[in-house]
């Protein structure tokens, strides 16, 4: 038999690129969209989170300002305010009011004292710098009416102040304290590092619009308005609002938060090329596997059918044509796996009336108990031909097998029959008696069974003889018909008997209906099974 | 007459069996139970080989708890009857004093009772 090699891995065709597997790129494509949807989810999170916590913070940063700038105008300037109301325009106690807020390091850099009477407005006293621009009527009347404070831009080309005007009403007629706060005229002011506003661009401008015009200070270097992510609030401030615009100048979560999608993503991505090639490797380790099982399976059905080949070829492919006598066999090979059985029956016509047969079994299995099957059968084809007793063939065959030589015994059954004479001579080598079947009735010969042989050279065989009557069937078999696991022998024996006392058509429906019934299917052991029948 | 395949297997492939040995005098006593089938035969035979002493005259094989056997199992008792004079089947269960009367055997084992 030639055997080809299975062809695993580091044959030459393993090493062609194969197509990647319909399995792999499902999980690729999992894996992906699984790492796409986490990125997003945390992308968006993070998103949500800076959003939030930039709103907070921007309102901080407006409620703290709100309380801050509006105290401070209305702490100094209303109460000067109203301190000339109550001193009906105390020029020096507005002076020494005002000296804690004008100059020195203080917001104010200028301050006035003003009394309204009828419709223009009267300087009483100034502190401080002169103002940026002679101080107008109309914002003077323009406070009157404001509270609880006024608030106005001045320009020039190279300043900017903010005015603030506050009145309070005395007996003869209404006072107003007026101030005014330069700003830079970048606008940059610098936060201190640590304070709330640091992590962010921050704008302030002058009532709602926000543009450039309306500035009042920003800490950013980027260009205004300010873009991506901002939030904007606005807070009264006197008459008028200011608008306080604030963008992230980094994360406000940390490095950690911005950083987490991308490595959510590079992460996903590396775990799912694992995966892929986790999964390409077991999808080709099993498919080797699946092939190697393939080919052991076919290996093995092979040899099987080697041995059942090997099985039947010894076993006589036609048997002679013997007048007067019919004659049916079967051969039913059993689960065993690949090792042949050594079950064999042999018919052997000496001369027109005159036939010999043979039922042996040798132990165990393999190609050694069918050899020896095999010499047993010529062996005793050949005494069986010279002329001997069946209790002289047996005796003949005990000294051509040796258990310890041979490692196989056998259990053997000899018949001679005469079929004129209808006499019929049986010897046993620890075979299982032949059931003869006459009419309804259906017995087993008894015949006193010498050792099998191959257990000693030195055994001598008993003979039966019967005799038989029209239409009588002789069934001889070997064990596997009769024998099962955890019961008597005769148990199966006696099933035997009932099967065969069935009403049959023929010798050969007899015997088939005979191993359909004992055998249950496939029978664990070989069976074989000779059937002779008489016609005259 | 061989007997292999799925009833009776344990997790060997074996067919379960247990062989205990002691000795009565200077006779070897083999105590066998479970089955003793093709499976389980080459070792069963090794190990009575094994206790087997040069120039023993007798030998014990005890069969009381042996519930199946088959050909090979009578192989092996036939094999052992090679290596001493006589050899003794004692207390056979009823199943295993069949077969060796079927068989033929009873005329080189001595079967008691």
């Amino acid at each position: 038999m030639v055997v080809t090699p299975p062809r695993g891995a580091g044959s030459a065709g393993s090493r062609r690129r194969k197509p990647i597997r319909a399995a792999t790129v499902v999980v690729g494509v999992v894996g992906l969209v699984i790492t796409g949807v986490l990125v997003v989810v945390t992308l968006r999170g993070h998103q949500r989170t800076e959003r939030t916590l930039l709103n907070l913070q921007t309102t901080l940063i407006a409620d703290a300002g709100e309380a801050e700038d509006q105290l401070y105008v209305e702490y100094h300037l209303g109460g000067a305010a109203s301190l000339a109301a109550a001193t009906d325009g105390d020029a020096a106690m507005f002076r020494q009011a005002m000296s804690t807020a004008v100059g020195g390091g203080n917001a104010f850099v200028t301050g006035s004292l003003w009394r309204m009477s009828g419709s223009s407005p009267q300087l009483i006293t100034e502190v401080g710098a002169q103002p940026l621009v002679p101080v107008s009527a109309a914002v003077i009347r323009d406070a009157e009416a404001s509270r609880p404070f006024f608030v106005t831009e001045l320009r020039t080309p190279h300043a900017l102040h903010l005015a603030f005007a506050a009145a309070a009403d005395g007996k003869d007629g209404t006072f107003i304290a007026y101030a005014e706060e330069p700003l830079p005229a970048s606008r940059r002011i610098t936060e201190p590092p640590g304070s709330p506003v640091a992590p962010l661009n921050l704008a302030v401008y002058l009532g709602r619009s926000q543009s450039m015009s309306a500035l009042l200070e920003t800490d950013s270097s980027a260009p205004l308005p300010l873009r991506g992510t901002t939030d904007t609030t606005r807070i009264a401030f006197g008459n008028t609002v200011l608008t306080i615009t604030t963008s992230p100048r980094g994360s406000l979560t940390g490095d950690t938060g911005e950083v987490l999608p991308w490595a959510i993503a590079v992460g996903g991505v590396l775990v799912t090329l694992a995966g892929g090639l986790l999964s390409e490797r077991l999808i080709r380790r099993r498919e080797i596997a699946e092939r190697l099982t393939g080919e052991v399976s076919t290996l093995y059905m092979q040899q099987r059918s080697v041995a059942e080949t090997l099985q039947q070829a010894l076993l006589p492919q036609r048997l002679p044509d013997i007048a007067g006598i019919e004659i049916a066999v079967r051969y039913v090979a059993g689960v065993s796996g690949v090792d042949i059985g050594g079950d064999w029956y042999d018919v052997v016509r000496l001369d027109e009336h005159r036939f010999a047969f043979i039922v042996g079994d040798v132990s165990g299995r393999g190609v050694r108990a069918a050899a020896v099957m095999a010499s047993l059968q010529f062996a005793g084809r050949a005494y069986a031909l010279e002329g001997h007793s069946p209790a002289m063939i047996l005796e003949r065959l005990s000294r051509s097998v040796d258990i310890e030589r041979d490692g196989h015994f056998a259990t053997v059954l000899c018949g001679l029959a005469d079929v004129g004479a209808r006499r019929l001579v049986l010897a046993s080598a620890g075979h299982l008696p032949p059931l003869i079947l006459s009419g309804n009735d259906a017995h087993f010969v008894s015949i006193k069974p010498g050792p099998p042989v191959g257990i000693t050279g030195k055994a001598t065989f008993g003979q039966a003889e019967v005799t038989m009557a029209a239409d009588d069937v002789l069934i001889a078999y070997t064990d596997g018909l009769v024998e099962r696991r955890g019961e008597m022998l005769d148990v199966g024996m006696k099933r035997l008997q009932e099967s065969a006392r069935r009403d049959s058509s023929s010798l050969d429906d007899m015997l088939s209906s005979i191993v359909t019934e004992l055998s249950e299917g496939t029978p664990a052991d070989d069976i074989a099974l000779i059937g002779l029948k008489w016609h005259t | 007459m061989a007997h292999i395949g799925p009833p009776g297997l344990g997790p060997s492939g074996q067919s379960s069996i247990t062989v205990e040995t002691r000795a009565e005098g200077s006779t070897p006593v083999i105590i066998l139970s479970g089955e003793l089938d093709l499976t389980n035969a080459e070792r069963v035979q090794s190990a009575i080989e094994e206790m087997l002493t040069d120039g023993a005259e007798r030998l014990v094989v005890e069969t009381s708890g042996l519930q199946f056997m088959d050909s090979s199992g009578l192989a092996v008792l036939a094999f052992v009857a090679r290596k001493v004079p006589v050899i003794e089947l004692r207390d056979p269960s009823p199943i295993v004093r069949r077969l060796v009367e079927l068989t033929g055997l009873a005329q080189i084992l001595n079967v008691r009772p």
